[in-house]
């Protein structure tokens, strides 16, 4: 509760005449609890400023308002859409249309460039055709044949690569269980010492 | 009466005749000596124990097999040739100390209680056998190595009446 002559609110809103605000402010310099009143106000003051000023809606609108109620063509479409069977009828009739423009649409002569036929004395002869054919075909299967080599020479030299590590490996597997053996044996020797002693 | 006891006589000659003439127990306990002497402060590795036999009228024969450790490959880390090759400078390095390994444990067969039944003319083995990996480069390597000699000119050496550096002298030895 503020014991000041004047309300503070009034005070810091400057509502207040001069000679009411100096006998507040002779009163704030003698009393702590009006002095911290005061500054309480004044940061709630402060907190109000910084919050930014809305423009208070005028009218409140209701759904049941007329101007919300949807257009004669809005409702149409909404019940067109919402209806599976009127979606159907115009999907088929969609699709009706598109066959019978398919069907009807004129077609364009695919285009053949008709280069001149020379006769050459090669080609009319059949054994130079046939020696040309040979020939075209040793040298395609010639280097398919040498790709193919290339690659099973890789092959092999990987197969022989593969099958020494595992050679290798299984020589240190027999050696590790060799020295395994060693050491099961000298600590059987070692146990028949220490029961003979 | 005379028969029986006869006969119960001779069957006492021809068992202590067919008796073995070392005794077992005590060459097993020599081949874990043996074993200990190669494998202790040295730089081998031990492949197999040794074993030992007596043959009579021969002399006693051990043998064993070793290794010397070095890197082996992987398939995280194969091996060059230069890898291969310091693995055989290695193992080239270390045949003095082997060599001199099969002298000195021919010199405690020979002294061993194991053998005190070997005649002193009868013959002390000791035979050692090398493992070498498949990738390894053995040229100039043995794959064996064999020492043999007399058992009384080993006891002479180990007693003293024979200088050690005489030793060598004395052995047969084969490495192939």
């Amino acid at each position: 509760m503020s014991c000041s002559p004047f309300d503070l609110r009034d005070y810091y809103f400057e509502d207040l005449p001069a000679e009411q605000r100096r006998a507040v402010e002779q009163h704030l310099a003698g009393c702590e609890d009006c002095a911290g009143e005061l500054e309480r106000v004044r940061l709630t003051g402060m907190a109000l400023a910084a919050v930014p000023e809305e423009e208070i809606p005028r009218r409140i609108g209701f759904v049941s308002d007329k101007v919300f109620e949807p257009s004669p063509v809005a409702r149409w479409w909404q019940a067109f859409w919402l209806s599976g069977a009127r979606m159907a009828s115009a999907s088929v009739a969609l699709l009706a249309v598109a066959i019978l423009v398919h069907a009807f649409r004129p077609v364009a002569e695919p285009r053949i460039d008709k280069a001149p036929v020379v006769a050459t004395a090669a080609a009319a002869d059949p054994a130079a055709i046939q020696a040309a054919v040979d020939r075209a075909v040793l040298k395609a299967v010639s280097a398919t044949e040498a790709r193919y080599d290339v690659k099973l020479q890789q092959i092999v030299a990987e197969n022989g690569r593969q099958k020494m590590m595992i050679q290798r490996a299984a020589e240190t597997i027999e050696a590790m269980d060799r020295r395994e053996r060693v050491m099961m044996v000298a600590s059987n020797r070692e146990s028949g010492q220490v029961i003979g002693q | 009466m005379k028969g029986i006891l006869a006969a119960a006589l001779l069957c006492g000659v021809v068992l202590l005749a067919d008796a073995p003439r070392v005794n077992r127990l005590a060459v097993s306990q020599l081949e874990g000596q043996v074993d200990k002497l190669f494998a202790n402060g040295s730089s081998f590795t031990i492949e197999g124990n040794t074993r030992g036999v007596y043959l009579d009228g021969y002399g006693a024969v051990f043998t064993t097999m070793l290794s010397v450790p070095t890197k082996i490959p992987s398939p995280f880390n194969d091996f060059s040739k230069k890898d291969i090759l310091a693995v055989r400078e290695t193992k080239l390095k270390a045949l003095p100390a082997l060599r001199e390994r099969i002298q000195q444990s021919l010199l405690v067969m020979a002294s061993s209680p194991a053998l005190d039944s070997v005649r002193p003319n009868e013959q002390v083995v000791c035979g050692v056998m090398l493992f070498y990996y498949s990738w390894e480069d053995t040229h100039g390597l043995p794959r064996e190595i064999t020492m043999q000699a007399e058992k009384q000119k080993l006891l002479g050496v180990q007693n003293g009446r024979v200088p050690k550096t005489e030793l060598a002298s004395l052995l047969k030895v084969q490495e192939q």
